[in-house]
Parts: C-alpha cells; sequence; structure tokens
C-alpha cells in the first residue's frame, strides 16, 4: 500500500474535523452570516449538504452561474419550446438576413415586435442584401403555435414560448438571431444546438463520474493487485494525449452510423478517457476513509462491504464528486464542440454547437454574416458558468475548511 | 429582384457557340485540309512580324542582331555565353500565339495557389503542354507544339508535322524520335502500360500504329476511321498524373530510366536509390514534370527544383519555349509561376479576396464571389466569370450496378423511382441557395446552342418540382409503407437511407446535397449525405461501393472522345456503373451485362468516333435524348461559372479574356495562353 501522504486527496481534508475543538472554531469555518436559524445549535445538528449549502450561497458570482446553467439547462430539455421554427427547414429566398432585434414597446404600451426586413440580390455583388423597414411592424406573442415538435420525445405538441401570428414568412421573416446561407433560422438551431451538446456533456461526465467511482473504488477499497492494475490502468490513458485520441477515435467511426449513433459514440468516447482523473480522486478519498474512526467503527459492527462503501464512505464525499463533475462538463463540451468543429464529431443535419461552428468556419459567414458566429458566444458563457459554478460547488464541498 | 443570369448566360452562349464551330473543324472532316494550311500561314505570318520586331527592340540589346526578340534576363544569359541568342533557341518555324488584349511586356512573378500533391492537375491547367490544343473559347483544336496535321480521306490515317528546329527545356532537340519514343518505350511496353490507351486502340482491339516519316513528320495509322484523334491528341499533355495521357516525350532524358537504352545494373541502382521496387514505378515518376523537376518539357513554364510535393512549386521561363506573340518576341511574358501550397481551401479563397493570387479560378469557392466582388478594389484585382457548358454543374449520378445491398440496387436502377426523385427537387431553391441565383434548372445535357443540344423537351425533362407526382410514382413502385418517421420504406419492407457522397472539389455540393436531402425527405425518401476526401472516393467509385454521387457535367461537349461521362467504359471508373465497365473491359467475362439502353449509349459513342460532323451531331443529340430520358443522373442547375469559372485576376496582369470557354478537356486557363499574360510594369 502507498503512503496515504502521497495521495491527491483534494484540497480540502476530514482531518480539519478533528482539529476543530469548539463549536466556536465550527462557526469560524463556514463563516459569518449564516442567516436567522443557522446559529451554533443549527450547525451542530445541520446535515452535510445543509452546510455545503450555506457556504455554497455566499459565493455570489457561482449562485449566479448556477441561475445561468438552469436556464441553459431548460433551453437543452425543452428546445422546441424555445425554437421559433424548425431548425431544419430552409428558406431558399431568406438566406444571410441579419439579426433582427425584438423590440417590446411599440408606442409606449408593452406590445412585442420586430421591424420587417426586405432583402433583394445586389445585381452587382450577388450578394443577399436585407434592409430593415420600419414601416413594417411585425408582432410577436408569447406561446404561439408553430411547427410541432415532441417534448422529451414523447408528448407532440405545437405551442413555442415566442412567434409571430402565422408563423415566419416571406413577407413576414422572424430571425432573432438571423439566418444562415440556407436560410434556416440561427435561433431555433442554437436552441437544438444547445440541447445537443449540453446533453453530450452531461452524459459523457454521468458515464465518467459511474466508472470513476467504480474504479476509483475498488482501486482504493481493496488496494493490493486492483489497485496496481487500475493505477497503471489510469497512468497509461493519462499519458495519451487526450486530443489526438479523440480525434483518432472519432474519425474511426464509421460514417454511415446515424445521427443517434454518431451521438452515442462520440458521448462514449469523450466518457472513456474522461474517467481517470476522478478515480483517482476517489481512490485517495477511499485510502483516507478507511482508516477512520467511523469505518472501523462500522467494519467491528460487522457491517458487510458494500454498506461500508456505499452507505458511510460514498456519502461522505458525493459532494467532492458533484463539484469534480461539474467541473467536468464544460470540458466535455468543448471536447464535442471541437471535435464537430473540426469535422471529426457530429456532422450535419445534427446539430449542436461545434455543428453551427463548423458551419460558419468559411470566409462568406465571416466576412458577410459575422452572427453565425454567435454559438463561440453560447458556448463560452456556457462553459464559464458551469466553471465557475463546479469552482463555488468545490470551494463549499467542505463546508469544514477554511 | 435583379439579378444577372441573363449576362452570365449570354457569356456561356457565346463559349458554346464557338465551341460548336471549332469542333465541326476540328472533330470530322474538316480538319483534313483545312487545318494544315492553317498552320502554314500562322507560320508565315511570323516572319513579317519578326520583321516589325527589329525596331522595337531596345530591351537588353544582344551583342548579336537577332530576328526575335526575348526576355531581359535571358538576354543577360547569352550576353554571359550561358544560353545560344534566341533565334538559335526558336523553332524555324515558332508558333504565333495572339493576344487577347495587347502586345506584353516581359517580367514578374504569377502568383497562384495550389492544394498540394493530390492538386497535380492545376499545374498542367497553367501550361498545358500537348501537341496539339484546343482554341481559348473550345471551339477548336489548334497547332502548338506540333505545326500542324494531315489526315487522308476517310480519316483513318493522320499525318503530325513537328516544328523542326524545336527544343525541349534543355536545348536538346525535339524530334519525331521523342514520338516513337512514347509509343515504342512507353505506349507499347506492356509493364509501363499493361493495356494501351483507349485514344490508341483499334475497334477490333488491335493497337494503332504510329511511324516515323522523317525526323519531324509522324504518322498515326487507325484500323478505321477516327474522327476524334486531334480531340484525343489535344488532351495528351501527362494529366492525371498518367504516362497513359502523353504522346511524346524526352527520349534523351528518359532512356537512362528504361531497361531497353539502360544498362541494367546502372539502373537497377537508381531503382535502388529512389527507394523503389521496380523500375516501373522509377520510370512513372521521372517521366513527368510534376513530380521530377529534371524531365525536360516544351511548355512555356519548367519546373524550377521543386515539384507538387513541395510547399511552393516554383516554374521559370523555358528558354526553348517555342511561341512568340505577334511581334516576334518570344513568349511567355512572365518570368515565373509560383503555386503556394494551402492546406486550406478557405485559406486559399481568403488569400485571393486579400489580394495575394494574381489569377485563380481553381478552388475559388462560387459562394464567395460576393465576398470577392466587395473587396475588388481594396484587393487590387476584378473578377472575371467564364461560365461552364457542361449543361449542370451539380448532377446527381445513380450507381446502375449497386450490388451491396440488391433492394437498394433495385431501386437505383428503377426509372420510375429516379424520375420521382427528380420530380421531388425544387431547383429554383437549389439555384438560390447554392448557386447565388445564376443559371437555370435543367438536366445534365450540351447548353442550348450547342450542336449537341438535344431540345427543351430533353434539357427541362422531369425538372419540375412536382410532389405529388413524385409521391405518386413512389407509391407505384411498392414503397407503401412508412416507418415511425415517416419515412418510406422499400418494397420489401427493409428501411431504405440513400448515401449521396459529395467530393469537396470545385462546388458548392455540399449544400446542394444538404438540399436535396431535405427535399427528399418532404416524400419521404430518406438520404444522407457524405463527404469524403477525393482520393477515398474516386477508389471507392472503383470498387463499386457507392449509391450515388454529385459531379459536374463536364464533358457533355466531348461525348466521343476522352472519358466522357456518358460511357460507361469511362477511366477512372464512373458511379454510373464500374461493373458494366468491368463487363466491357473483361468481354463480358466478368461484371454486369449492362441493359440494351446503355449498350446503345456505347455503340452511338462507337460509331461517333468514326463518322463525320453531320453524323457525330446526330448521334451525340440521341445519345443526350436517351441520357436525359432515362436520368440516370439527375440534374440540378447548369451554365454556371460554378466549376473553376470565378476568376480572380491582378488589376495589373493583361491578356486575360473576359470569356473562354470552361471545361475539363479545354484545360481551362490553359486554352487562354497564359504565356501571353503579362504584367503592366
Amino acid at each position: 500500500m502507498e503512503p496515504v501522504t502521497d495521495l491527491d486527496v483534494g484540497p480540502k481534508d476530514v482531518h480539519d474535523l478533528e482539529v476543530a475543538e469548539t463549536i466556536e472554531d465550527w462557526t469560524g469555518a463556514i463563516g459569518p452570516g449564516l442567516g436567522p436559524v443557522e446559529d451554533a445549535e443549527a450547525i451542530n445538528v445541520a446535515p452535510n449538504w445543509k452546510l455545503v449549502w450555506w457556504r455554497f450561497r455566499k459565493h455570489k458570482l457561482a449562485l449566479f452561474s448556477g441561475v445561468v446553467v438552469i436556464v441553459i439547462a431548460t433551453v437543452a430539455i425543452f428546445p422546441g419550446f424555445f425554437a421559433t421554427m424548425d431548425p431544419h427547414g430552409s428558406r431558399s429566398t431568406m438566406s444571410f438576413v441579419p439579426l433582427q432585434r425584438l423590440r417590446f414597446f411599440h408606442d409606449g404600451t408593452f406590445e412585442p415586435f420586430v421591424y420587417g426586413v426586405t432583402g433583394a440580390r445586389n445585381p452587382e455583388t450577388l450578394r443577399m442584401e436585407w434592409v430593415t423597414d420600419e414601416e413594417v411592424i411585425i408582432p410577436v406573442s408569447f406561446f404561439v403555435e408553430g411547427f410541432e415538435y415532441k417534448v422529451l420525445g414523447f408528448i407532440t405538441t405545437n405551442i413555442h414560448l415566442l412567434g409571430t401570428a402565422e408563423g415566419p414568412t416571406e413577407e413576414n421573416p422572424f430571425f432573432l438571431l438571423g439566418s444562415d446561407r440556407l436560410g434556416r433560422d440561427q435561433w431555433s438551431r442554437l436552441m437544438y444546438g444547445t440541447q445537443v451538446s449540453l446533453s453530450i456533456g452531461l452524459i459523457a461526465v454521468m458515464v465518467s463520474v459511474f466508472l470513476g467511482v467504480l474504479m476509483g473504488g475498488i482501486s482504493g477499497y481493496l488496494g493490493g493487485v486492483a489497485d496496481l492494475i487500475i493505477q497503471r490502468l489510469i497512468e497509461l490513458l493519462q499519458s495519451l494525449p487526450a486530443i489526438p485520441i479523440w480525434m483518432a477515435l472519432t474519425a474511426a467511426l464509421p460514417r454511415d452510423w446515424s445521427v443517434e449513433k454518431t451521438y452515442f459514440a462520440i458521448t462514449l468516447i469523450l466518457a472513456l478517457i474522461g474517467w481517470t482523473t476522478l478515480a483517482r480522486e476517489v481512490r485517495g478519498r477511499f485510502l483516507v476513509l478507511r482508516e477512520e474512526d467511523f469505518v472501523v467503527a462500522a467494519k467491528l459492527s460487522g457491517a458487510n462491504q458494500r454498506r461500508i462503501i456505499f452507505r458511510h464512505m460514498v456519502p461522505t464525499f458525493s459532494s467532492h464528486i458533484i463539484a469534480a463533475a461539474t467541473l467536468a462538463v464544460p470540458v466535455m463540451i468543448i471536447s464535442e464542440t471541437f471535435l464537430s468543429f473540426l469535422g471529426l464529431g457530429l456532422r450535419p443535419p445534427a446539430i449542436s454547437w461545434g455543428v453551427l461552428l463548423q458551419e460558419a468556419q468559411n470566409l462568406q459567414s465571416i466576412a458577410l454574416a459575422p452572427w453565425l458566429l454567435l454559438p463561440g458566444v453560447a458556448v463560452i458563457i456556457t462553459v464559464l458558468a458551469l466553471n465557475i459554478l463546479g469552482d463555488g460547488l468545490r470551494d463549499a464541498a467542505d463546508p469544514y475548511s477554511h | 429582384m435583379n439579378r444577372k443570369p441573363s449576362s452570365f448566360r449570354t457569356l456561356a452562349l457565346v463559349g458554346v457557340l464557338t465551341l460548336i464551330l471549332a469542333l465541326v473543324l476540328a472533330a470530322c472532316g474538316a480538319p483534313a485540309a483545312p487545318a494544315a494550311e492553317e498552320a502554314a500561314p500562322a507560320a508565315e505570318e511570323a516572319a513579317p512580324a519578326a520583321e516589325e520586331a527589329a525596331p522595337a527592340a531596345e530591351e537588353a540589346a544582344p551583342a548579336v542582331e537577332t530576328k526575335y526578340k526575348e526576355a531581359p534576363m535571358l538576354a543577360e544569359m547569352v550576353a554571359a555565353g550561358e544560353l545560344p541568342n534566341v533565334d538559335e533557341r526558336l523553332p524555324e518555324e515558332p508558333l504565333v500565339e495572339e493576344v487577347a488584349e495587347s502586345i506584353g511586356q516581359y517580367g514578374g512573378t504569377l502568383r497562384r495557389a495550389f492544394l498540394g500533391p493530390s492538386d497535380h492537375n492545376n499545374y498542367v491547367r497553367v501550361v498545358y503542354d500537348a501537341l496539339v490544343r484546343f482554341s481559348p473559347d473550345g471551339s477548336e483544336v489548334i497547332p502548338h507544339i506540333a505545326k500542324g496535321w494531315e489526315s487522308n480521306d476517310d480519316f483513318s490515317e493522320w499525318t503530325v508535322y513537328l516544328r523542326p528546329g524545336a527544343k525541349w527545356s534543355d536545348g536538346e532537340p525535339l524530334t519525331a524520335d521523342d514520338v516513337m519514343f512514347w509509343y515504342n518505350d512507353i505506349l507499347l511496353n506492356e509493364e509501363l502500360s499493361p493495356s494501351p490507351s483507349g485514344w490508341m486502340v483499334n475497334a477490333d482491339g488491335s493497337t494503332a500504329t504510329v511511324e516515323k516519316i522523317d525526323d519531324y513528320t509522324v504518322k498515326w495509322t487507325f484500323g478505321q476511321p477516327n474522327t476524334a484523334f486531334l480531340l484525343d491528341l489535344a488532351n495528351k499533355d501527362g494529366a492525371d498524373l498518367s504516362i497513359g495521357n502523353l504522346a511524346y516525350a524526352p527520349a534523351h532524358y528518359l532512356k537512362q530510366f528504361h531497361p531497353a537504352y539502360a544498362d541494367a545494373d546502372a539502373l537497377q541502382a537508381l531503382v535502388d536509390e529512389a527507394g523503389f521496387e521496380t523500375w516501373v514505378e522509377l520510370f512513372t515518376l521521372k517521366a513527368l514534370p510534376q513530380t521530377n523537376a529534371d524531365r525536360p518539357t516544351t511548355a512555356a513554364w519548367v519546373p524550377d527544383n521543386s515539384t507538387v510535393a513541395d510547399q511552393v512549386f516554383v516554374l521559370k521561363r523555358n528558354p526553348y519555349y517555342v511561341g512568340v506573340d505577334t511581334e516576334g518576341n518570344q513568349l511567355p511574358y512572365i518570368d515565373e509561376v509560383r503555386f503556394t501550397f494551402f492546406a486550406d481551401k478557405e485559406a486559399l479563397n481568403l488569400a485571393a479576396v486579400s489580394g495575394e493570387l494574381d489569377f485563380q479560378a481553381r478552388h475559388i469557392n462560387m459562394s464567395n464571389y460576393p465576398v470577392l466582388k466587395e473587396n475588388e478594389d481594396k484587393g487590387g484585382y476584378h473578377v472575371v466569370t467564364w461560365p461552364t457548358f457542361g449543361g449542370s454543374d451539380a448532377v446527381i449520378m445513380f450507381n446502375q450496378t449497386y450490388e451491396n445491398d440488391p433492394a437498394v440496387g433495385e431501386l437505383l436502377r428503377n426509372k420510375d423511382f429516379r424520375v420521382a426523385l427528380s420530380y421531388a427537387m425544387d431547383r429554383e431553391a437549389i439555384k438560390e441557395l447554392a448557386f447565388l441565383g445564376l443559371g437555370e434548372a435543367r438536366q445534365g445535357v450540351p447548353a442550348p446552342n450547342h450542336p449537341y443540344y438535344p431540345g427543351d423537351e430533353y434539357a427541362y425533362k422531369y425538372t419540375e418540382n412536382d410532389p405529388d407526382q413524385a409521391n405518386a410514382l413512389l407509391d407505384g413502385i411498392g414503397m407503401t409503407e412508412r416507418d415511425g418517421d415517416g419515412f418510406r420504406l422499400m418494397p420489401n419492407g427493409e428501411p431504405l437511407d440513400i448515401e449521396i457522397q459529395v467530393i469537396p472539389a470545385f462546388g458548392n455540393w455540399t449544400d446542394v446535397g444538404q438540399l436535396v436531402v431535405e427535399q427528399w425527405a418532404d416524400v419521404g425518401v430518406k438520404a444522407h449525405v457524405e463527404i469524403r476526401e477525393r482520393a477515398l472516393g474516386f477508389q471507392m467509385r472503383d470498387t463499386n461501393e457507392l449509391m450515388t454521387e454529385i459531379w459536374n457535367e463536364d464533358t457533355t461537349g466531348f461525348p466521343f472522345s476522352g472519358q466522357p461521362k456518358m460511357d460507361p467504359r469511362s477511366d477512372p471508373a464512373l458511379t454510373f456503373g464500374p461493373l458494366f465497365r468491368k463487363w466491357y473491359q473483361t468481354n463480358g467475362a466478368e461484371g454486369v451485362e449492362p441493359p440494351d439502353e446503355i449498350k446503345k449509349l456505347v455503340e452511338i459513342i462507337d460509331e461517333g468516333k468514326v463518322s463525320g460532323r453531320d453524323r457525330q451531331i446526330e448521334l451525340a443529340q440521341e445519345l443526350f435524348k436517351i441520357w436525359a430520358d432515362n436520368i440516370w443522373e439527375i440534374g440540378t442547375v447548369g451554365l454556371t461559372p460554378m466549376i473553376q469559372g470565378v476568376v480572380v485576376v491582378n488589376n495589373d496582369l493583361y491578356n486575360v479574356p473576359d470569356t473562354a470557354g470552361n471545361d475539363w478537356p479545354l484545360r481551362t486557363p490553359g486554352d487562354t495562353r497564359p504565356e501571353t499574360y503579362y504584367f503592366a510594369q
């Protein structure tokens, strides 16, 4: 067995428990401003998650990021509801329509609308040129009927958050974030792209966490040969440069696979490479915890291994796992985005942020339709929000640390 | 909306008209006498031009008074005794080349871009180094390295006259022996050419004969009349990195790599040194200037210690080039052609927009036309368009011998299925979104006013967007059952998913494919676009793995020569029917026997190769009627400059014509005489 001091046990340590000798110390650790109920008594009896929440709440930026993440997650769950048009539907006369700003007040009353646009092809340059026509007011209403979609894959509906009365037509265009070269609505494509990109990140991390906890748990709890093998495997995987491996694996995916199959394959590829760090952390935790008094006590009381692991040990570091997982999601999202951007990940007709950016990586988009790069902003916002949230969670994960 | 298609179309028509004229002259009866006569006056012309040239000679006064003038850099070399003077370097009767605008000035570097070793035809198109060439408008075959030709009355014997005094780029004389070396030691060498190039094979399967009449005269004798001879000869320029595309070669240089001449041990040493297994590999590499900078050529520019495998592929002027302008100035005007490697096509387009390329049409994406136009002043260039006349700039070809899934193969062979898919397409939408509103919806048949045009009925056959009829046809062939997503199942109840291969080569074909997928989905037919790298895509054509493929219709003007898309025997293999090709190659022993309509195509093509002009026109029209009616290829939009027709030209570069025939057999821009381009100094 390796000496405990060599292990990566994370930023904080349960040994802090023993150092905190008085209630005052504990409150000090959690910090001031706990609110009316959280006095010393409350802290004394509060479960771990409550302590974590009290600590997390103080990290205002993380709190805000949490809200952002929830909004993005809502979009990811109900992209059809937020979309205004069929994301695949091209309109031959409506390519490269610029952003139509949504305005809320018309003549002082709350009456959301967008100005109409009219376009024509420049006979000299052959470019579709669009001008805003302030004479044309296209009213926008909430909860309107539009194209049909399925909520969570089974409830068919046609209600959308936003839309124009009779849907977008040639006389009545409605492109919140402009349209692409095939006249497809970028706003709607972004909504659907959010679902794909975010879910790939989440599913990949879930698989990673499962693998990480399983392998880390076996390694840390059993030790010996199992530990040796798993650790060498982790070292092997970590010594391989991740990006070329991802590229090689995704490039090897059969090209005739359906969009769904490719999607799951890519998720799996990201997860299979991504679990190692988590496994290390979990192993470290196990090594520390299994010497702890409460584990020894459980052992002496005759609890079986499964009970000891899942009942006693895992709950004490589950907050760490959540924090680590949150931090892993943006990495997965970025990975999917750049794989798709390079044309190795998802491919059209699938829509993901990477696919959207890949479709915008050409001269005409950059020169004539810069709004097609907006999915990049969505990636930045999401990744930042998840990182800050993960950071906040990690700090809060051990409420006893200073 | 005010659009521009009409003017594009006019250009296309002009090109087509000239083409017709040319073909009339070149392909059929006419060439024999008139073409040869033509060569003669051209030569006579050279003399007076040279006289005029004398007074104008002011640059780089040579020690000896010469009849012709030359570039200052060559004059210096002559003065230093490194080169013979220009009169000695030129043949007795130089090729006199017309200029598009004005007599040029010497000097400068023509900056171009290429995409690496697989882009070897970029070089071929710039130098267009063949015995005879297509004229700038593509309308006729004109003398080039060869001085002229003659045929007997039934076109079975062709005599080609070389230019006495013409030289290879290393100064060695170019004679009939160089043609005979190609014939005896390349074409007839079974190791180098396991099966001789199709143009040299007689109807009975024997190989045509070539004989030397005198040092500057060579005679081809075919077993039957051959009216496609000149058209074929105009494409024997080493294209496609193939020694099968040669008709003469520098014997004095290549003998060292050929076992018939070289010492066996010395040759083996060379083979070992180069890391090859056999001398064939070594010879093939050494025989083409694209891959071997030491190989002498007869082009206006020769590789300067670099090849297509280099980051920068530089060509320098050939001091022995046979061409002069009408005032007796030896061509080319431009000192150097510099191809810069770009790994990415968008980066190449960006370089064009910022004015870093002097002359480029290849790899310029037509979708970038608006960007290019808007930056003309800033980049110091202007954009010229050379629309194609092939008929359709994105056609979906259906594999008629697909076997990987017999049920799918059955559908691809079903005419009703193809007609339904054609009716399901909204070509106006494709035109707006992928063609900038240019061109017209049509099938892949020649342009109107081309003599081969089969008529409006066929050009526009099945091109209406008629989903109802498409649905009715699909129901009619038993595709009535649908899956959960509303896609039709095949008659055998299995799901269908048609793969459309796109090689992102020259056009905006990926977008065309995506739009087609969407439009087919509206009638319940599932399809997807598969983007493949070029070499892999070509290989999969050959191995019969493709269902359908998008390419352009680039050979409709030349159904009786070269490798037309209408001929299942064409090489390299087409998606059309790789197993038909095998059937023909093996005389029916292997592969799949084609149905009667396709056999008919082959019969028509074979008859056209031996027929006079009037009969050829009749035959071609019949060919394209069958072609459009059977819809083995579904055309989308045609007569646009999508395929290498958006030309970025430096404002200081002159003699680039405003209109030009644009097609692969013409080697555009090679047909526009790049050696006469010049920079205003």
